[in-house]
């Protein structure tokens, strides 16, 4: 046992967390916390703004699989951290907020920055510690690092009054921890599992679905193994793409309101689903009653309140993804020959060619539109470069025509659908990740909300390549407002952006602008070879819009090819 | 289908964890009819017993959210038949209203005090219990009354 501050105590155990990266911004109530920072061979990367520092740790943690750290001040530090850790608990990734609060004796009464954050965060944190002592610090790091990390991960605040960070205390640095309300995982049920197989076994027609879950769990391998085993068809959510390779033959890509047109139907006509780590969220399902109507659907999740919640299953098991799905190909293994093509890849094949057909997949033009700039992207960007986005079109764009090739490179906000998550993501992906490129491809819109992360960007010499696809709109809104309201374009056009490329300079940053894929093409490759932050703004036509498109509140089978079939052209 | 649940729910006893039940139970806009909550043997785990009116899907995936809590031990939900449930209500009544003890219901009825302004009566027992006394004695006649709510046991079964 050894004597030291609370604060003190923090930075040992953060270290003991191997933590190599903070991203933070300091003010009355940290201060202490800040001053043992200086010297505590952390580094610690100054954020401009929470909310850009809390998805820096989301983008480092997605991408590491380890948690990522941000810290902030009490009263609005706190609150500008909200969207950011609503938007990791929403996609269940490891972010762990360090906020520091005004002393004990002050709380509740209004004091200067005093905000109940422990009851701000409470609906958007897998957990909330507050130590009321110094000698609480290191088990609230333990645990809340354990927390985060294992089970369904989820982000956890731990909440530092300042005079806890100034007291002195015997500290002890637990090894382990035992949380008596909290196992991550049960025991796999190997009845179930026998049942899953012999489901799969007997099927004709399967599909298997994945989602952010297989990521999370590093199910890729037996996920794949299962697939190529019985020779069925591939979905993902948004989240779950490039836990599957999609330039395999298997892969259908994702499904959803903007997902490939051969998932979105074929997934109508298989008689079993293999749903992994997904959470049958209405964005990729459609209406829950249509889903999957004629299916046996097995469902694989981490989390029990997960089972049932948006859709009866007719069998679940609970767990950790890989093990159950290594498990399940084991049984299958053993019991089924490897499947050749039969009359289900036939029918898959057949609406393969079909699908060629639409609109939303013509590669005619050679023009600057969304799908032309993402195709040539994913050409030129080699292998294992990270993807991260904005939300909107372009976003959507990414789901129907980038190709994600390895887990862990495609990096979105599907759950809270977070503006702004891109750049900021993208900063943090290349702290966990510096050898590989890292691309934010944005919408002018998203942008623009936490644009401030570009000058942390170029202080910290990270060279990320920020792409905005720049129609001057709220493109995704304006085009809902195109098809459901009339063309009444309410609060969507921007008149007066900025110049993009010279903000891009004023924040030291190199900024370009390209008018033809060619020059988009080559000033891109530039980018890769640059140690420098790189801003490319991308003009492109409002009224272009994104297909496939599924309406809010219809069912796969109603999704839509194109402007025309939606009766907009 | 909607109907009475009791939601019996192992906690650690620490501050804001109560909080922390209420927030999840409001998320889902149900209504409490009823929450108690008091240590067990340990003395560091308290256990909440909440009543409400829900439907039986919503409630099995409220029950798991809850579980889902770090600070929550366990939580179970049952009908009030698979529960030895009590509630105690203390009752001040005009003073010159007669309670006979003939009836079941009057059995459990003591009188705690008597003025020439009210007579004050304490009433143990099931919910129901409670209920029936209330509507016997009318509601003219009863001037306030404070009911804790129940607290509810599991039945053992073997
Ligand atoms: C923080 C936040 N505010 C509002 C929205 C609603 N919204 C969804 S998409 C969108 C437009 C996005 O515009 P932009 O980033 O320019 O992308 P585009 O659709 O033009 O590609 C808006 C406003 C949101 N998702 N997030």
């Amino acid at each position: 046992m050894v004597e030291m501050t609370g604060s003190k105590a923090l930075m040992e155990a953060l270290r003991r967390e191997k933590v190599k990266v903070i991203f933070g911004m300091p003010g009355g109530a940290n201060l202490p916390i800040y001053d043992d920072l200086y010297d505590s061979g952390i580094k610690h990367v100054s954020v401009k703004h929470e909310q850009v520092g809390a998805h820096m740790a989301d983008g480092y943690a997605r991408v590491s699989r380890g948690p990522g750290v941000c810290m902030a001040t009490s009263g609005p530090g706190a609150t500008n951290l909200v969207t950011g850790i609503a938007t990791a608990y929403m996609d269940s990734s490891p972010v762990i907020a360090i906020t520091g609060q005004v002393p004990k004796a002050m709380i509740g009464r209004d004091a200067f920055q005093e905000t109940d954050v422990v009851g701000v965060m409470a609906s958007i944190t897998k957990h909330t510690i507050q130590p009321l002592s110094a000698a609480e610090v290191p088990s609230a790091i333990k645990s809340a690092f354990y927390i985060a990390n294992s089970g369904r991960p989820g982000p956890v605040l731990v909440d530092i009054p300042k005079d806890v960070q100034v007291e002195n205390a015997e500290m002890i640095f637990p090894e382990k921890l035992e949380i008596r309300g909290y196992t991550p995982f049960l025991p796999i049920d190997r009845v179930k599992v026998a049942q899953a197989a012999e489901i799969l076994a007997k099927a004709e027609r399967p599909v298997i679905w994945g989602g952010g879950g297989i990521r999370i769990s590093d199910a890729s391998e037996p996920f794949t193994a299962i697939a190529e085993l019985l020779n069925a068809p591939v979905v993902t959510s948004l989240q779950g793409k490039g836990i599957f390779p999609e330039n395999h033959p298997l892969c259908l890509g994702p499904m959803g309101m903007h997902g490939r047109a051969e998932a979105n139907k074929l997934i109508g006509e298989a008689d079993v689903i293999l749903a992994a780590g997904v959470r049958f969220s209405d964005r990729t399902t459609g209406t829950a009653d249509e889903f999957g109507k004629s299916a046996k659907i097995i469902h694989i999740d981490a989390d029990p309140s997960e089972i049932n919640k948006n859709k009866r299953v007719h069998l679940h098991l609970l767990g950790d993804a890989k093990e159950i799905l290594g498990q399940i190909y084991k049984t299958l293994a053993n019991s089924v020959k490897r499947k050749g093509p039969g009359s289900w890849i036939e029918r898959i094949n057949e609406v393969r060619e079909e699908m060629k057909q639409i609109s939303a997949y013509d590669t005619s033009r050679s023009d600057l539109t969304g799908p032309n700039i993402v195709r040539l992207m994913r050409e030129i960007l080699p292998l294992d470069s990270i993807l991260t986005t904005g939300v909107g079109r372009h976003q959507m764009w990414c789901e129907v025509h980038y190709q994600v090739l390895k887990p862990r490179t495609w990096i979105t906000s599907t759950g809270l659908g977070t503006m702004g998550f891109g750049l900021p993501a993208a900063v943090g992906a290349k702290f966990a990740k510096p050898d590989v490129p890292v691309i934010d491809f944005d919408g002018d819109g998203s942008f623009m909300m936490t644009e401030t992360a570009l000058a942390v960007a170029v202080e910290e010499r990270v060279p990320i390549i920020a792409i905005i696809l720049n129609d001057k709109s709220l493109g995704m809104v304006e085009q809902w407002q195109r098809i459901f309201y009339k063309r009444r374009y309410s609060g969507v056009k921007t008149t007066a952006g900025p110049d993009f490329v010279k903000l891009a300079e004023a924040y030291g940053a190199d900024g370009r602008r390209v008018d033809s894929l060619e020059q988009f093409a080559k000033t891109l490759r530039e980018g890769l070879g640059s140690d420098m932050p790189m801003l490319i703004d991308v003009p492109v036509d409002p009224e272009y819009d994104v297909f496939p498109f599924m309406a809010p509140g219809k069912s796969l089978k109603d999704t839509v090819h194109g402007p025309k079939e939606m009766g907009i052209f | 289908m909607t109907s009475v649940k009791i939601i019996a729910v192992l906690v650690e006893n620490r501050p804001g964890v109560l909080f922390k039940v209420a927030n999840m139970i409001r998320r889902r806009s149900f209504n409490i009819e009823s929450i108690t909550v008091g240590t067990v043997d340990h003395k560091d785990i308290s256990r909440m017993t909440i009543t409400l009116h829900a439907d039986d899907a919503i409630v099995e995936q409220l029950v798991k959210q809850l579980s889902k809590l770090i600070d929550v031990i366990e939580a179970n939900v049952f009908t009030p038949e698979e529960v030895i449930a009590r509630e105690l209500a203390i009752i001040q009544l005009s003073p010159d209203v007669k309670v006979t003890t003939d009836t079941k219901v009057t059995q459990e009825l003591r009188i705690v005090e008597s003025s020439s302004e009210s007579l004050t009566v304490e009433l143990l027992g099931g919910p129901d219990v409670i209920d029936e006394f209330l509507q016997k004695i009318g509601e003219s006649n009863v001037l306030s009354v404070a009911r804790t709510g129940i607290t509810a046991l599991p039945k053992r079964r073997n």
